[in-house]
């Protein structure tokens, strides 16, 4: 029997992070699976997932689920007062109606009952997640099938702005039957005016006021209302408040020279408005679906007031606040008769561009900035304010010199931040107040996946690049996953563009979702406690968001495991658990890295490894110890039964084991166990221990016997 | 009554009927759930009935004219055609039809009080023209009674079966035949062109006081209204929306 | 608000741990103290006789009947003997002063307590008027009693506290070009104005009024014993959508 005054027994090991490094300390694991990090400080094993909507009764999942999930996401509008959860799902994109259980998804976006039809192509190639964005008025759902973006406030879907502008409407004006006769100038046409020709306005209903009135020069011959012209335009507005581009300019409406004597003779006290016309404008095309009103705009006379310009105008003579929306504040009327004098008309409509279809979008600065367009990748455009799909000719910027495709947007209190694969930029209000300015935070770091951004407890932002994770903490741009860079390195690169990421709320970890080893669809989680990493392969998500309510569930579209071994696709709550919904056991793992090179010049036995848990199941681990430098396929040492995950002499209550009334309410307690494994002589050793149930885990630590004598480590 | 959950706590014996009583509790909560169990504004439409009892509508687009005299405002007496004295239903007399709408009966309330029911009658009338045809010049030049009379009528029972239209005076509305020169005679025969509008609100206690319980339906009715005899009222396009609301009056 | 799930999994062979039994609880007790929404319910799940009379809808009224035909002696007009002075309203009837400001029509005003709401306003009415202005007929000597064509436009609108709502206004606005426009200028006709507008919660009053236009005339005025617009049979009301 060994002499336990020759042990020497490691400071405890409290394991919480991983590295791949051939050499790290006795305190970085070289793998921890499946374990989160608890308030208690402690590692447990994941619970769950729980489904999030199932058949008590059969476990049948809903029928809207399919195996290919594109994105989740949840918010909330009006205050809390709507509860929106979006999954995008083979080829549609549904909103959760809770109050039809049998049938707890109505179709926004996709195939036939939809709200919105569009063929929203479900296709298995590389693809961004389908991108959702949360602005004041509603969600923007961007479905990556090269289509439209759509907006939805949990009611109302329309798709995002208008990606055309409308038809050019027609002017109608007086026209002369024979213009070298004074009774026959505009008197054809549309001649709505008090002169005795055409259409003669009655008395009652005043004067035109359109065309320019020459003061009068000569009591002999009078005065002259002038030859003028007029042009309008129009745009659609929609429920939203977005508008349409301009329509192209309508014909020039032309108005002759024209004397303002009346019934022709000359008259020095003829009133100069009875020459004065109104014109009637027609063909104003009725919006798309979404539509409720059109904005009319028209140039002053282009002859004579100095500007070609298009003015706004206004629909209430009033100027009253209700229906001063919009001109016509209706998607039905195709005419406007037009008495609306130039001096009324001051301000200049919007010049909005057709919205493009786009990949990216994100709300930072008070607006919707859209980026990476079918035509121009590198493109990042912002919405005017308030109005999240209306877009402002000339506003773009291409923040990358080079044009190089954006890959990600994040809103930071610093900024908007926009990267490119291969680098950083950050986005700021211009000097002044006046436009933007974008200042190179990297050149050579980027991002490759969009919905791996995520911001850190402590502010910072983490995202997947290139060559693996990175921070930035409001000063510089750090990569963060190098001591992990071996796992890094099997992500498959063309998939990387899928990963997904969030910040867990309750126990502060970024965890990525990404496709590893050849794999088409994310099958590992990479976990960031701020510190280091660990990882988890409980669930296969597309997609994940984090509830903005009280609740602060992480929710998550992909595959899970069941019992039977069959994978299911659906949406699930992580970290949660209904017991008996049948998933696979999870099998959770914590592997030391080889303790340790800095003293495997000299050689020891280990003797007894000691596992500090916390109660949690009455059954034990696997504990394996394998030596120098070689994970075998057998184990030098492996015991299944000596580590309990319960203290045999103080064994607590169990469910399904115990008696009500038999017991008090305790806490789980922490205990040490102990499992003498004697692996003799060896330069480094390595402990894993695993289960397919529950287990807590504090810490361990290691009597170690060293070798006496000469007999070192083999050195050649 | 708000739930006041208190937790199990460590070192208390752990008893099936503490266990019990909490989801009991929670079960009972949820049973009768208090205001504040709900967030504000959490209903939706999907949840709550639709306040709309019954609605209806009907259009009319064929003209039709009309001589029947109008006697007084209260009074009920129905011409057999819209010729002679009385009220007359707005419609064509040939192919058949009037300004009328009937629906499932409307329960008024039969028993102390009466139901929260609100009606509502919509109805547009064009009165194109409203003349003497064929009238030389300067006959009644002074005589500027001409007007075109509307009423709404409300098809009324008891007992759900026997049914009666009954007249409702205050919704009574006259235009007469104004034109653009200013005159308000009818010899002019030009075409006056009136859009009529009439609108009211009915109520349940309204309708249990004239003895009944339950509306059918809804109509207009017209009338000629004029010391001078041959004067012609012409109908155009008329259209008459109702709908019952579950709403009480409450000032 | 919606769907919330147990933290723990009570499975087999797992120890019984009070925290995680009072979390567990804890969910369910937190969504019941006033976290319940829209997705708590089932669709339908309310019917007629689980909601308050009035909870959804409101209907308020104020009305007045006036037998506008009371014989030739009652009737606002002229007949070939001359204008009957005096006479002419009938009882209930409102006439409109001639002072050119806006006045409530009587009985037409309504004080309520709203909650968050929109309101559907309507006001219906019978206008008439009395005039002893004449008009010739072209070409001929015949004079016409009594026609009230140089009388200005009469507008009615509906106020909200006082305020008018600018587009129930009858008549255009524009009085610089429309002449006539200000105001509803036919004389003997039946008008109806509504609006939707939303109201914040609190007590309110909404009013139908009327005003006589201003005649292009600035020193034009009326005797409002002879020349006058009045409102006969009349009705407002609204619906409260809560």
């Amino acid at each position: 029997m060994s002499d336990s005054k020759g042990r020497k027994t490691l400071e405890p090991l409290v394991l919480r992070n991983q590295s791949n490094l051939l050499i790290s300390p006795a305190e970085v694991a070289d793998e921890i699976e499946n374990l989160v990090y608890t308030r208690e400080g402690t590692l447990r094993s994941v619970e769950g997932p729980a489904p999030l909507i199932f058949d008590t009764a059969t476990n049948a999942l809903p029928s809207e689920y399919s195996s290919q999930m594109f994105g989740v996401y949840h918010t909330t509008l009006r205050g809390g007062a709507t509860d929106l959860l979006l999954m995008h799902s083979g080829d549609n994109i549904y909103s959760l109606t809770g109050w039809t259980p049998t049938s707890p998804f109505k179709k926004v976006v996709g195939t036939a009952g939809s709200l919105i039809r569009m063929d929203l192509n479900a296709r298995d190639t590389p693809q961004f997640p389908t991108q959702f964005e949360t602005t004041p008025k509603g969600v923007v759902i961007v479905p990556q099938n090269e289509g439209r973006a759509v907006f939805y406030d949990g009611e109302i879907a329309t798709p995002l702005g208008y990606d055309s502008m409308p038809p050019a409407a027609l002017g109608h004006g007086p026209e002369s039957t024979d213009p070298t006769k004074p009774s026959k100038i505009n008197n054809g046409g549309y001649a709505v005016s008090r002169m005795n020709a055409g259409f003669t306005l009655h008395e009652d209903f005043g004067f035109g006021r359109l065309g320019t009135i020459e003061g009068r020069v000569d009591s002999e011959i009078g005065g002259r209302m002038l030859s003028g012209a007029y042009q309008c335009s129009y745009q659609w507005i929609d429920y939203f408040g977005n508008l349409s581009p301009l329509a192209p300019r309508s014909n020039e409406v032309r108005i002759q020279e024209q004397g303002y004597w009346s019934d022709y003779t000359l008259s020095s006290t003829a009133s100069p408005e009875i020459a004065q016309k109104q014109l009637l404008w027609s063909n104003i095309s009725a919006g798309p679906k979404g539509t409720i009103g059109r904005v009319f705009s028209r140039t002053k006379d282009i002859l004579n007031s100095g500007t070609q310009e298009l003015f706004i105008v206004p629909g209430n003579v009033g100027w009253a606040a209700s229906g001063a929306f919009a001109t016509m504040p209706d998607n039905a009327s195709t005419q406007w008769p037009d008495n609306v004098p130039d001096g009324w008309i001051l301000s200049q409509p919007h010049d909005v561009m057709p919205v493009p279809v786009f990949k990216l979008c994100r709300l930072s600065l008070g607006r919707l900035w859209i980026a990476n367009t079918t035509d121009d990748p590198g493109i990042l455009i912002p919405s005017m304010p308030g109005r999240f799909g209306t877009f402002l000719r000339d506003s773009e910027i291409f923040p990358d010199p080079s044009g190089g495709a954006i890959t990600g947007l994040w809103s930071t209190p610093s900024g908007l931040m926009v990267f490119t694969a291969t680098s950083t930029f950050i986005l700021n209000v211009g000097a002044e107040g006046q436009g933007f300015t974008a200042a190179t935070l990297n050149s050579n770091v980027g991002c490759v996946a969009p919905s791996s951004l995520a911001t850190l407890a402590n502010g910072g932002v983490v995202w997947l690049g290139r060559e693996g994770f990175y921070v930035f903490d409001g000063q510089q741009i750090q990569l963060i996953s190098g001591h992990i860079s071996r796992e890094t390195d099997r992500i498959n690169p063309v998939r990387a563009k899928e990963a997904v990421a969030i910040v867990d709320p309750t126990s502060k970890e970024y965890r990525c979702w990404v496709a590893r080893d050849g794999s088409r669809t994310n099958n590992k989680c990479f976990i960031f406690d701020g510190q280091g990493w660990r990882t988890r392969k409980r669930e296969k998500l597309q997609s994940v968001c984090v509830t903005k309510d009280h609740r602060k569930y992480v929710i998550g579209a992909g595959k899970v495991t069941k019992s039977d071994s069959t994978e299911v696709s659906g949406l699930w709550v992580l970290d949660r658990s209904v017991g008996h919904y049948p998933l696979a056991p999870v099998k959770s793992a914590i592997e030391t890295s080889w303790i340790t090179w800095p003293l495997s010049k000299d050689k020891k036995t280990v003797k007894t490894v000691y596992l500090a848990f916390r109660e949690s199941y009455i059954g034990s681990v696997r504990v394996k110890v394998y030596r120098d430098w070689r994970k075998t396929a057998e184990a030098e040492y492996e015991d299944s039964t000596t580590g309990t995950l319960y203290l045999e002499e103080d064994r607590p209550p169990a469910w399904d084991l115990s008696e009500w009334d038999d017991f008090s309410w305790f806490r789980n307690r922490p205990f040490w166990k102990k499992v003498d494994v004697s692996v003799p002589a060896c330069e480094v050793y390595k402990i894993r221990i695993e289960a397919d149930h529950p287990f807590e885990f504090i810490g361990m630590t290691v009597d170690e016997e060293p070798k006496t004598g000469g007999f070192g480590t083999r050195i050649s | 009554m708000p739930y006041d959950w208190t937790r199990f706590s460590e070192g208390d014996a752990a008893t099936a009927a503490d266990v019990n009583d909490t989801f009991a509790n929670l079960r009972d909560e949820v049973n009768d759930l208090p205001e504040l169990s709900i967030q504000p504004r959490s209903l939706h439409h999907a949840h709550i009935p639709s306040a709309v009892g019954i609605s209806g509508f009907k259009a009319i687009t064929t003209a039709s004219t009309y001589t029947n005299r109008f006697i007084g405002f209260l009074d009920t007496a129905y011409a057999s055609a819209p010729s002679g004295t009385g009220w007359w239903r707005v419609g064509p007399m040939s192919p058949p039809d009037q300004l009328r709408v009937v629906h499932a009966p409307v329960d008024c309330g039969g028993g102390s009080d009466p139901e929260p029911i609100s009606y509502v009658a919509m109805a547009n009338i064009q009165m194109k023209k409203i003349s003497l045809p064929g009238a030389g010049a300067n006959v009644a030049e002074n005589d500027v009674r001409h007007h075109g009379v509307f009423q709404f009528q409300l098809e009324l029972s008891p007992d759900g079966t026997t049914t009666t239209w009954v007249n409702f005076p205050s919704t009574q509305r006259y235009s007469s035949g104004e034109t653009e020169g200013g005159r308000s005679h009818a010899i002019s025969n030009i075409s006056c062109q009136k859009d009529v509008p009439l609108r009211s609100l009915f109520l349940a206690a309204q309708i249990r006081s004239w003895g009944h319980r339950y509306i059918h339906g809804a109509r207009v009715v017209c009338a000629v209204e004029t010391n001078y005899l041959g004067i012609e009222m012409d109908l155009h396009r008329c259209n008459l929306s109702v709908f019952s609301l579950r709403a009480p009056k409450v000032n | 608000m919606p769907i919330v799930i147990p933290k723990k999994g009570f499975t087999a062979d797992t120890p019984i741990d009070v925290n995680d039994m009072n979390e567990n609880v804890e969910v369910f007790v937190q969504e019941i103290q006033g976290s319940l929404g829209e997705h708590n319910w089932a669709a339908n799940a309310f019917n007629s006789e689980n909601l308050e009379d009035g909870a959804i809808i409101r209907a308020y009224e104020a009305r007045e009947s006036v037998n506008w035909y009371t014989g030739l002696a009652s009737k606002l007009e002229r007949d070939s003997s001359g204008f009957v002075p005096g006479g002419g309203m009938p009882a209930d009837g409102h006439k409109v002063s001639t002072r050119y400001e806006w006045e409530t029509i009587t009985d037409m005003s309504i004080v309520f307590t709203a909650g968050n709401s929109i309101l559907w306003i309507t006001f219906s009415c019978q206008i008439d008027f009395s005039s002893t202005e004449n008009s010739t007929a072209s070409g001929t000597a015949v004079v016409t009693y009594g026609t009230g064509k140089d009388l200005p436009g009469l507008q009615v609108g509906i106020f909200i506290d006082g305020e008018l709502v600018s587009e129930t206004v009858t008549g255009a606005m524009d009085r610089s070009n429309d002449t006539r426009g200000e105001g509803h200028h036919f004389r003997r006709d039946p008008t109806v104005i509504d609006c939707v507008v939303p109201i914040a919660p609190g007590q309110h009053v909404v009013s139908a009024r009327a005003r006589m236009a201003r005649h292009t005339d600035a020193d034009k005025s009326y005797d409002s014993d002879t020349d006058f617009y009045a409102v006969f049979n009349r009705q407002l009301y609204f619906l409260e959508m809560r």
